[in-house]
């Protein structure tokens, strides 16, 4: 044991495994100095009251920005164009439901990636036969365009299949 | 866990696999916070620490499905920030820690004493120059008030190699505290 090495007595103190008065008379001005080091512990809460909002705005953001080329592809079109196209494609749809009623639905956030092991929980969904490629995002923003195409069954992945 | 609504953390977790991906929101706002004070005195840098929590949480979104028990989602969260935290410690080794000690002590409270306030700078000095290791355990146990128990079921470890690592940190802490004083 070196000098700068606490007695094991004085680290069970420091662990909660024996009190001060547990320790014997010769150990006590070691013992009230390695009580003193855990007084100085910072324990007061932190908190990042806007982080949830930077998440969101991140993940919004990555969503489109990771789409694959051939969906996606920036490169070949004007902003217009590319403004346009991503509003067909990442649109909020507007369907109408058995009543009649318009209803919007929105997937702003690129769906997580699928589960690369089988029968992991929560992975089921992930394996839906002719889903595993069919997320889109959004921009960010809404955008409200209106699906004229008929018949195109309401899908929970904001692809608004056969519109292109 | 549940929160708003009385969902718990896995059917939040399996909505969000469906499809309902705003959902997501829940689980950030539910525990933004949790893990806040871990990183910052692991980093020793609040703006540190809020970007490791951000991207953590985008990496846990984007890893979703691996998720082995979605009712333990902030266990399976906690992972992914320690790891963040740790890739964070390499990478930034040669930052200068005194800085970023100094970041912390920076949110100075007025309502510390003058001398308090110089003892828990000086600890947050000689935590960032424990290995992140040794770093971590004593966090846990003495910032967070978990167990041994506790800490040993979350890093999936020992209680004995935890014990250990924990003796170093106080011999070293005390080693730095005294070439300080």
């Amino acid at each position: 044991m070196t000098a700068h090495e606490f007695h094991p007595q004085v680290k069970q103190l420091l662990d909660g495994e024996l009190t001060l008065a547990d320790l014997p008379s010769e150990l006590r001005t070691e013992g009230e100095e390695a009580l003193g080091l855990l007084a100085a512990v910072d324990r007061e809460p932190v908190t990042f009251p806007g982080l949830d909002t930077r998440v969101l705005s991140e993940l919004r953001r990555r969503g489109c920005s990771e789409l694959p080329d051939e969906r996606c592809d920036l490169r070949r079109h004007s902003p217009l164009q590319t403004l346009l196209s991503a509003e067909r494609r990442c649109r909020q749809s507007e369907h109408q439901d058995d009543d009649g009623r318009l209803h919007s639905e929105s997937t702003l956030l690129r769906r997580p990636k699928p589960s690369s092991t089988a029968g992991a929980p929560g992975s089921a969904t992930q394996r839906a036969p002719s889903t595993t490629n069919a997320y889109w995002c959004c921009p960010a923003g809404n955008v409200n365009v209106a699906d004229h195409t008929p018949g195109v069954p309401v899908r929970t992945s904001g692809v608004a299949a056969g519109s292109h | 866990m549940s929160g708003r609504g009385g969902a718990t953390d896995g059917q939040v977790v399996r909505a969000i696999l469906a499809g309902d991906t705003e959902r997501y929101a829940e689980l950030v706002i539910r525990y933004r916070d949790r893990y806040a004070r871990y990183a910052t005195r692991m980093l020793g840098s609040a703006d540190a620490a809020e970007d490791a929590v951000q991207d953590a949480f985008v990496r846990a979104y984007d890893q979703l499905a691996q998720c082995r028990d979605p009712d333990n989602f902030i266990g399976w969260f906690f992972l992914i920030l320690r790891n963040r935290c740790f890739a964070e410690q390499r990478r930034s080794k040669d930052v200068a820690p005194l800085e970023a000690a100094g970041a912390v002590a920076a949110v100075e409270r007025a309502e510390v004493p003058v001398e308090a306030d110089e003892r828990r700078r000086a600890l947050q000095h000689a935590l960032l120059e424990l290995t992140p290791e040794q770093r971590e355990v004593f966090v846990l146990k003495h910032v967070e008030g978990l167990s041994y128990g506790e800490i040993a079921d979350r890093l999936n470890t020992s209680v004995p190699s935890l014990k250990m690592r924990m003796h170093r940190a106080y011999d070293r802490l005390r080693e730095q505290l005294r070439d300080r004083a």
